[in-house]
């Protein structure tokens, strides 16, 4: 209303968050892992966002990424492999007023995970996913993973990979129904924060693939392009990942990109001899799942047990 | 002036427009208005309500936790009917009482009867809200808005009471020190936006002859969130002007012929929270006629007349009929008893048509000519047309309206008189600079001719060298110099001081490119820690060594650590570490 009487003294006090708040146990990743940047990244932005610690919640599977939730302290959920998906489809249905987070890995989300992971793009519920893709397998030390490049040498190809890497973000452009699709690197702190700042406003399923480097078992696979940016191509766009033009300036290859137009996006996607950053594609318009799942939240026992009772009665014979 | 009968004669204008179809009659339901007005604010009220049912689901919640704590709650029957009747086959509810049973001395602590009683009184009222049928919106005689919405703004408020102290509970925020005394006070204006539009909506509605003045405008003053519907059916008093003259009140005036306008203009209406007052014109001649303005103002889009009102801007309509053309008047809705018919031999040329004798004197009541008669077209009982000459009356009604129509096109910033009269000024000001400008200019041309006449004379008088006959030469151009041709690379230096960029000679982080990976920290907690945005600063070079630092530099992902020079007397400053330095710095 447009009155000065306003009963602000009647709301329950809303407490200020520091970056400590965020902070769970220490991070245990071995020095040098990008997971650290990303773990601070999301500090970082809850605390900036002051996102309640009590109604934040971190879902993840298995791996080195999936140990995302100890570190964070808020509520979490460390799940079964490949199946963060259906756990933080589960937790969205049921609470939709939680700020959510799902970190899964290239082996956790790419290879066991694939159908919660195509299926959950689908379904565009609410959440931020956060893919920490080091295109390897560093809990188990090191096998080959769906996205190692072919040629990598691994536990499980002595002689290197002979498979084409898979590409999330190309097969994420490829669901239908897909809102939010994103790229940035572990060693550029502003652009990773951006592009989490932008997925986590979206309404809808935020799809964020983190390149990153694993210090011990592919350090050698990103190096280049952490020494030379001119190996990276930075999408720009009023609609896109918006930062501070100082650090835009980093990147010397930009492309403006409307993260409106499907086509353009999935042709930056397969673009091989750069790592395109950046906002490929955002659909606000499109279908929320959880707005289905999430009916009838109110209801008491009482009115859920006639509802039950009500549908079973159209069997009656 | 008394007007003769015109039974059985037909205006020949509005039949021309009723065989277009534009004039079909419409049903003016006001329910089907005030659903128009209700329809925006459905998203509102459901999240309200299922917020609401969400709040008494926590309220029973914490009532039932104190229950569990009673003595009763560890009773073989109360575990009983919380399991389910069912579990009694195969689950011994008694031993798990046994289990359960404390002393009394160590029984579990109850919660403060006050604080329960509290929460009992707010789910009572919350419960009351949610089983009671809900309307979106309440119908009511346009005379009874104040009663009706003080009625539901009582009821509201004490909703919102027991919002608000449910809302405290469940967060175990409410402090019987501090919240009572709020509680009292609190009122409907405190409810926020949202919660205003989930509120059942007052609608007066009524015929705009009709309504009280003073009972509106009480209402209009007071901000009561109440929504007038008025429907005029002939022409009479500017209420919506009056309306919008209490400002802060959303105002639209609509006419059933222009659907459109009329439903997009509802839905704001119901969109604002403010009061708002809709007047509807329900018949087409209104409209077709402007006797009726179109518009809305809505003090929501901002705070100057630009921004909140919208003018429906709507040219004359003239129609064709017989091969003559006629333009519609107000006269057109408003002629019975109004007009004399003229037979064919009573035509004379002062009679004109009525809406050119608007045109033409308008502006000139008080030097009417005498001789002008305005007229219509009409067609007699037979189907024939006729003349009719209008009454000065109806005259001086449609006089009065188009006098409106421009009061109100001022408003919306067309033919704005101070506009005009700012820009005849600012053209009068700027022809006064011009004619300024020209004179001295002038001037200056006299005083330079004579200039030139003198330095003639003096040139003659003191030399025999031919004088230079320049218009403004009175003093010597310089001599250019001599053109000396300097080499490109010595010009360009010149211009652009030469940028030698050293590298720093003090080591140095950029901490906002930090990945926060622990890396440096690895290799020296001391020397590197993190600072309030958990990056990496130089906390203390001194504590390591320059091998180090330049190892931690090496191993950085973000590349973010400049090494700098050793500092003197450093032993670790090796020739190969150096090296490696030199494309760190």
């Amino acid at each position: 209303m447009f009155g000065l009487l306003q009963d602000l003294d009647l709301e329950p006090q809303v407490k200020e968050c520091h970056l400590e708040d965020y902070q769970g146990a220490e991070a245990r990743w071995c020095p040098g892992c990008g997971d650290h940047s990303v773990l601070s990244a999301v500090q970082r932005l809850a605390r900036d966002e002051q996102l309640p610690p009590e109604r934040t919640v971190v879902v993840s599977g298995i791996g080195c990424s999936s140990r995302f939730p100890h570190y964070m302290h808020t509520y979490g959920f460390h799940g079964l492999h490949g199946r963060a998906f259906p756990v933080a489809c589960g937790v969205r249905s049921r609470r939709p007023d939680l700020h959510m987070f799902v970190v899964t890995g290239d082996g956790d989300c790419c290879a066991i995970g694939t159908a919660h992971w195509i299926h959950a793009i689908r379904y565009n519920m609410n959440f931020t996913v956060l893919l920490l893709d080091n295109n390897i397998y560093g809990l188990t030390k090191m096998q080959t993973s769906p996205t190692t490049r072919p040629g990598e040498r691994s536990n499980t190809h002595p002689k290197g990979s002979f498979f084409a890497a898979l590409n999330p973000i190309s097969v994420t452009l490829g669901i239908n129904n897909a809102s939010f699709v994103a790229q940035t690197v572990d060693w550029n702190p502003p652009h990773l924060y951006a592009t989490i700042k932008a997925a986590h406003r979206h309404q809808g399923t935020s799809f964020v693939r983190v390149l990153q480097r694993c210090p011990h078992f592919t350090a050698h696979v990103f190096a280049p392009a952490q020494e030379d940016y001119s190996r990276m191509l930075l999408m720009t766009h009023p609609d896109g990942i918006n930062m501070d033009p100082a650090v835009t300036r980093l990147f010397p290859n930009r492309i403006e990109h409307d993260p409106s137009n499907l086509a353009e996006a999935r042709a930056l996607a397969d673009r091989a001899d750069v790592y395109t950053l950046g906002l490929f594609y955002r659909d606000p318009e499109a279908a929320r799942y959880d707005l289905a799942t999430a009916q009838g939240l109110g209801m008491s026992s009482e009115s859920k047990l006639a509802a039950v009772e009500k549908a079973l009665d159209r069997f009656l014979v | 002036m008394s007007a003769p009968a015109n039974d059985g004669i037909r205006l020949a204008a509005v039949e021309a427009l009723r065989a277009q179809g534009k004039l079909s009659p419409s049903i003016v339901a006001g329910a089907s208005l005030a659903s128009l007005i209700a329809g925006p604010r459905k998203d509102a009220r459901d999240d309200f309500f299922a917020s609401l049912r969400h709040l008494r689901e926590r309220m029973r919640e914490i009532l039932a936790v104190d229950d569990s704590h009673a003595p009763a709650g560890v009773l073989p029957q109360f575990l009983s009917s919380a399991m389910g009747a069912e579990t009694d086959v195969f689950f011994d509810t008694g031993a798990l009482a046994q289990a359960l049973h404390r002393p009394a001395s160590k029984a579990a602590k109850r919660m403060d009867p006050v604080r329960r009683q509290r929460i009992e009184s707010s789910l009572s009222v919350l419960d009351e809200f949610l089983s009671a049928e809900h309307s979106p919106y309440q119908l009511v005689p346009a005379d009874g808005v104040p009663e009706a919405a003080q009625l539901v703004l009582d009821r509201f408020t004490r909703l919102l009471r027991a919002i608000r102290t449910a809302r405290l509970e469940s967060e175990n925020a409410f402090d019987p020190a501090i919240h009572p005394e709020r509680l009292a006070r609190l009122q409907w204006r405190s409810a926020t936006a949202d919660e205003l539009r989930a509120m059942p909506m007052v609608i007066g509605a009524g015929d705009v002859p009709e309504v009280s003045l003073s009972a509106m405008s009480q209402a209009l003053q007071a901000g009561l969130p109440v929504q007038y519907l008025l429907l005029r059916r002939s022409i009479g008093v500017d209420l919506g002007y009056i309306a919008v003259a209490h400002r802060e009140c959303f105002v639209m005036e609509s006419s059933v012929a222009c659907e459109d306008h009329l439903t997009a203009g509802l839905c704001a209406m119901g969109e604002t929270v403010r009061p708002a007052v809709a007047i509807i014109a329900t018949d087409p001649l209104l409209y077709f006629s402007r006797a009726h303005p179109i518009y809305v103002y809505n003090p929501d889009k901002g705070d100057t007349w630009a921004e909140r009102l919208t003018w429906h801007a709507a040219d004359p309509v003239e129609v064709r009929f017989l091969g003559k053309s006629e333009t519609i008047t107000p006269a057109h809705a408003a002629w019975h008893g109004h007009l004399t018919p003229v037979p064919p031999d009573g035509w004379s040329e002062n009679q004109i048509p009525l809406s050119e004798y608007l045109d033409r004197f308008l502006d000139q009541v008080k030097d009417q000519p005498s001789k002008a008669v305005p007229y219509l077209w009409l067609l007699d009982a037979a189907g024939q047309p006729q003349r009719a000459t209008v009454s000065r009356e109806l005259t001086m009604i449609c006089r009065d309206r188009r006098m409106a129509w421009r009061f109100f096109e001022e408003l919306a910033g067309i033919g704005n008189s101070h506009v005009e009269a700012a820009l005849a000024a600012a053209r009068e000001e700027m022809d006064e600079q011009l004619a300024a400008r020209e004179a001295a200019a002038a001037e200056s041309g006299k005083t330079e001719g004579a200039a030139i006449a003198v330095r003639r004379v003096v040139a003659v008088l003191t030399s025999s060298s031919r004088p230079a006959f320049s218009g403004n030469s009175a003093a010597p151009k310089p001599v250019p110099p001599p053109a000396v041709a300097a080499p490109p690379a010595a010009q360009a230096a010149a211009t652009t001081p030469q940028v030698v960029v050293e590298a720093a000679a003090d080591a140095y982080i950029d901490s906002f490119l930090c990945t926060s990976c622990n890396d440096c920290m690895k290799v020296n907690p001391r020397m590197f820690q993190y600072n309030a945005e958990k990056q990496a600063y130089l906390a203390d070079a001194s504590a390591g060594t320059y091998a180090e630092l330049v190892k931690a530099a090496e191993g950085c992902p973000a590349h973010c650590i400049h090494v700098g020079m050793p500092r003197p007397g450093d032993a670790t400053a090796t020739s190969a570490v150096l090296a490696k330095a030199a494309k760190l710095r």
